[in-house]
């Protein structure tokens, strides 16, 4: 069994666990030729072992700030909402109101509001996340060959106080064993999050401040000129 | 920089917070400020695009919206019974 085959099946396994890659989770292993050992028996770094469903959460965070950023682009702006291409102008809604006019008649005012501020931006964030590991260590090694790269990045001041190499652990996710119970649950790692409303980052707070400083008030022409321009309009369509 | 709540905008005449309900928005009802008695109307046909795009929120938010007042999560479609699933030979 090769280091690389491992490590693949494994991450593939923890991704698949964390929920948030799906595609790059166990439908990746099941592709796999069948010499190749299940993601389940795969030996890892203890490091990447656990590193894996939090790298899955931290994705998990950044495709929910992607889905908040595509919600505004498409609600918000009169761009082509799907690619990300160009934002286009702010969707603004368009009322209409009377006010009294400095002749002392009333006058009609349109009133432009962005639609941005009328309705509530979701952005969720994991307020915390609970990772239950269970793991079965079955190898120690100092300093070896695929932390190579990681050797590298190691300055003398990094590495332990007497100098020494780091050690690796190797493990894999062991069967929970459950007391008078002779089944055995099956390798998991066990995750509980609680998602909540985030709160307004600056970036969207300066947004929403911009897209209502625009809105704006504009005397509309007296209603038989409206008329006549809608009627024009009608006709050159 | 304080940004409004969302569904509120400042009353154009006397700045007050006036809260925008989407469904009266799309229904095309007057909005009034509590404040001063200022009236809004939709205009339908210059806001026909903006009007669409919120429609679609009010739709596809609908269940979520629901789910969210109630406390229980939004109903998925039933699943097939097992019988319906087998394949048949």
């Amino acid at each position: 069994m090769s280091d690389k085959t491992s490590e693949a099946g494994a991450v593939a396994a923890a991704g698949g666990a964390g929920g948030s890659g799906g595609a790059g989770g166990a439908g990746g292993a099941a592709a796999a030729p069948q010499e190749q050992p299940t993601p389940q028996g795969s030996v890892l770094s203890l490091a990447q072992l656990i590193g894996a469903p939090i790298h899955a959460l931290v994705d998990a965070e950044a495709q929910s700030a992607m889905a908040t950023a595509r919600f505004i682009r498409a609600v918000g702006f009169t761009g082509d909402g799907d690619g990300m291409g160009e934002l286009g102008e702010l969707q603004m809604a368009r009322f209409k109101r009377r006010r009294r006019s400095a002749d002392g008649g009333e006058e009609d005012v349109e009133v432009q509001i962005p639609l941005l501020s009328m309705l509530p931006i979701p952005a969720l964030q994991i307020k915390d996340a609970e990772l239950d590991y269970t793991v079965k260590i079955v190898q120690t090694e100092a300093l070896p060959q695929r932390q190579a790269e990681i050797n590298q990045l190691m300055t003398t001041k990094r590495q332990g106080p007497l100098g020494e190499p780091p050690a690796t652990l190797r493990a894999a996710f062991a069967r929970e064993q459950r007391p008078g119970d002779r089944r055995s649950v099956d390798m998991l790692v066990k995750m509980k999050l609680r998602i909540e409303q985030a709160d307004m980052p600056d970036g969207l707070a300066q947004l929403l401040a911009l897209a209502s400083e625009s809105a704006g008030q504009a005397s509309l022409p007296p209603p038989e000129e409206r008329a006549e321009d809608e009627s024009e309009t009608k006709a050159d369509e | 920089m304080n940004a409004p709540q969302p569904g509120q905008i400042p009353c154009p005449s006397c700045s007050r917070p006036l809260a925008l309900p989407v469904t009266a928005v799309l229904r095309g009802e007057p909005i009034v400020c509590a404040g001063c008695g200022l009236e809004l109307t939709t205009q339908r046909e210059a806001s026909r695009e903006a009007l669409a795009a919120l429609d679609r929120w009010h739709r596809d938010t609908a269940a979520a919206r629901t789910a969210a007042v109630s406390g229980q999560p939004p109903e998925q479609a039933p699943r097939p019974s097992r019988r319906a699933r087998r394949p048949r030979r």
